[in-house]
C-alpha cells in the first residue's frame, strides 16, 4: 500500500512546478513593467497598480490550474491505481491544493512586498494587526478549500450522471444534466447553510455580532466589536460545509466515480 | 481448488454502464504462474473485464479476489495493468517517469526498468509525446513489467506496432514476468499472441464462455486462432 504523504509529495512536487512556471510569467511581465519605468514610459504608481494586478490574475490562474490538477485525479488511472485508500487519495489531493496555494500567495506576496519597498512606498498596515490578517487569511484558504470541493462535487456529480443514463450523443442533453446537477449542488449547499443558519440562531452563538464593524481609513484597518470572532465563526462553518461536502464526495469516488479509457498509451 | 494457488478468482460479475450490459455473470478462476490469453471480438468486454480487476471501472456486482485480496486498495497494489500510465505529463521524459512510479508504487523496481527500457531500446532523455506508437507501448510494457505484483494486465499491448517490436516484447514478457505471476493479455489478433499462452478465457455475449489449457487445444491438432474463432462461428471479429 501506498502511503497518504507519499501521494501528498508527488502531487505536490507537480503542482508546485505548474504554479512555479505562472510565478515565472508573472516575473516576466514585472520585468517589463520595470524596463518601461526605466524608460520613463509608465509612472512607480503605475507599475505597483499593474504587477498588483498581474499577481491577482495569477493567483486566480493558479486556482484554476489547481482545481484541473485536482479532478484530473479522480478519473486518471495514473491516480487512482495507486494502492491507496480513495478517501486518502482525496484527502492527499485536496491538501496538495492547500499547500500549492500557500506556496503561490507567499511568492506572490514577496514579491509584491520587494516591490513595495523598492519603489519607497511604505504603506500602511501598522494598525492592522497580525491576527485579523493571519485569521482573513485563513478564512480564504477554507473558501477555497470549499470552492474546490463543490467543484469536484459537481464533476463527480455529472460523471455519476453521464456513466447512468444511457449513451448520449446529443450535446444538449448533457448540457441539461450539466445544468440540472449544477442546481442540485446548489441546492444542498443551500439546504446546508440554512441548516447551519438555524442552529447558530437556536444557539444564539452571533448575539454580540450586532455590534461588530471594521473600518479602514487613514490610520488603516480596525477591528470594533466582535469581527474577529465572526470571522471564525464563518470559517468554522466552511470548514464544517468542507467537511461534510468532502465526505459526500469521497463516497461518491469510491461508489461511482470511474477512470476514463484512453485510446492512446499515456 | 486451493485458494493460495489462484491468481485471480471472479464469481457472478456484472457490470451495466449507460444502462447496457457489458458483463453479465462472469464466472473465472486462474491459477497462479500462467499467461492468460483473453480473447474476444472488438466490443466482447475484454478492456472492461481488466478495468474492474484492477479497479479502474468500480461499480459492479459479484466479487474480484486477486491473490486472496477483495478489498479495492488492497487488490490495486496487487495487480500491474497496463493502462496505469494514463494521465502521464506527455512533456515527461522516459527516465522522469521511473522516478514517478518509484514514488507512487512501492513495489516498482527502478533497476528492472532501466534494464528493461535498456532491452527495449528505450531513450532515456525522450519525452514521451517524441515518442513513436511502438514506443509508447514498450514504454508500457516496460513500466507494467516493472512492479512486483500477483496479476499482470496486459491490454492489447501489440495494437498497431511491427513485426520487430512485437518480437521484442514478446521476448520481454516471456523474461521478465515472475514466475509465480499470472499474466492475461487481451487481444483480438490470436496470431500475435498464441506462443505465449498457458491458457486461453474466451470472452462472447458478455461473459466468459470457454476457458481451456493452451496445450489441450494444441493437442487437439487445433492451433489457438481456430479454437478461438470456432466461438464466432466465421463472425468477422476484427
Amino acid at each position: 500500500m501506498t502511503s497518504m504523504s507519499k501521494v501528498f509529495w508527488q502531487m505536490t512536487k507537480e503542482r508546485v512546478r505548474q504554479v512555479t512556471q505562472l510565478i515565472e510569467i508573472d516575473l516576466g511581465v514585472i520585468a517589463v513593467l520595470v524596463i518601461m519605468r526605466l524608460l520613463g514610459r509608465i509612472s512607480t504608481d503605475d507599475v505597483l497598480g499593474f504587477s498588483t494586478l498581474f499577481g491577482l490574475i495569477t493567483v486566480m490562474v493558479g486556482f484554476i490550474a489547481q482545481a484541473q490538477s485536482q479532478e484530473q485525479v479522480w478519473v486518471q488511472n495514473r491516480w487512482r491505481l495507486v494502492p491507496i485508500a480513495d478517501w486518502k487519495l482525496y484527502c492527499a489531493s485536496t491538501l496538495s491544493n492547500l499547500a500549492t496555494s500557500v506556496y503561490l500567495w507567499a511568492v506572490i506576496a514577496a514579491i509584491t512586498t520587494v516591490e513595495v519597498l523598492v519603489s519607497g512606498n511604505k504603506g500602511n498596515w501598522s494598525n492592522t494587526g497580525f491576527t485579523m490578517v493571519a485569521s482573513v487569511l485563513v478564512l480564504v484558504l477554507v473558501m477555497l478549500l470549499l470552492l474546490w470541493t463543490l467543484i469536484s462535487l459537481e464533476h463527480m456529480l455529472i460523471t455519476m450522471i453521464t456513466d447512468f443514463l444511457p449513451g448520449m450523443q446529443e450535446k444538449w442533453l448533457r448540457c441539461v444534466i450539466i445544468f440540472a446537477s449544477i442546481l442540485v449542488s446548489l441546492k444542498l449547499v443551500d439546504w446546508f447553510f440554512s441548516g447551519l443558519g438555524w442552529l447558530i440562531k437556536v444557539t444564539g452563538i452571533t448575539g454580540a455580532s450586532l455590534n461588530s464593524s471594521m473600518t479602514i481609513d487613514g490610520a488603516g484597518l480596525t477591528m470594533h466589536g466582535t469581527v474577529l470572532a465572526d470571522l471564525w465563526l464563518s470559517t468554522g462553518v466552511f470548514a464544517a460545509a468542507v467537511l461534510l461536502l468532502g465526505a459526500l464526495n469521497c463516497f461518491l469516488l469510491s461508489r461511482w466515480v470511474e477512470t476514463k479509457q484512453t485510446p492512446t498509451a499515456v | 481448488m486451493n485458494r493460495m494457488t489462484e491468481a485471480l478468482a471472479i464469481q457472478g460479475l456484472s457490470y451495466r454502464r449507460n444502462q447496457k450490459q457489458i458483463l453479465k455473470d462472469v464466472n473465472l478462476t486462474l491459477p497462479t504462474g500462467q499467461i492468460v490469453g483473453l480473447l474476444g471480438a472488438n466490443g466482447a468486454g475484454k478492456t472492461t473485464l481488466m478495468r474492474l480487476i484492477a479497479g479502474s471501472a468500480i461499480n459492479f456486482r459479484g466479487t474480484i479476489d486477486v491473490a486472496g485480496v477483495t478489498k479495492a486498495p488492497q487488490r490495486k497494489g496487487q495487480i500491474s495493468f497496463s493502462a496505469q500510465m494514463a494521465g502521464f505529463n506527455p512533456n515527461w521524459r522516459v527516465g522522469q517517469v521511473a522516478d514517478v512510479m518509484t514514488a507512487l508504487f512501492p513495489d516498482f523496481r527502478t533497476a528492472d526498468f532501466l534494464q528493461l527500457a535498456q532491452l527495449l531500446d528505450l531513450d532515456q532523455k525522450q519525452r514521451i509525446k517524441r515518442l513513436s506508437k511502438g514506443n509508447q507501448r514498450k514504454l508500457q510494457l516496460a513500466v507494467t513489467l516493472s512492479r512486483r505484483a500477483a496479476l499482470y494486465l496486459l491490454d492489447e499491448p501489440f495494437d498497431g506496432i511491427d513485426v520487430m517490436t512485437r518480437k521484442a516484447m514478446l521476448s520481454s514478457i516471456l523474461r521478465w514476468t515472475p514466475e509465480q505471476a499470472t499474466l492475461v493479455i487481451s487481444d483480438h489478433h490470436v496470431s500475435d499472441i498464441d506462443q505465449l499462452l498457458d491458457q486461453v478465457v474466451v470472452i462472447k455475449d458478455q461473459t466468459v464462455v470457454a476457458q481451456e489449457a493452451a496445450d489441450t487445444i494444441r493437442a487437439k491438432g487445433q492451433s489457438i486462432e481456430a479454437y478461438f474463432e470456432s466461438f464466432y462461428g466465421g463472425e468477422q471479429h476484427d
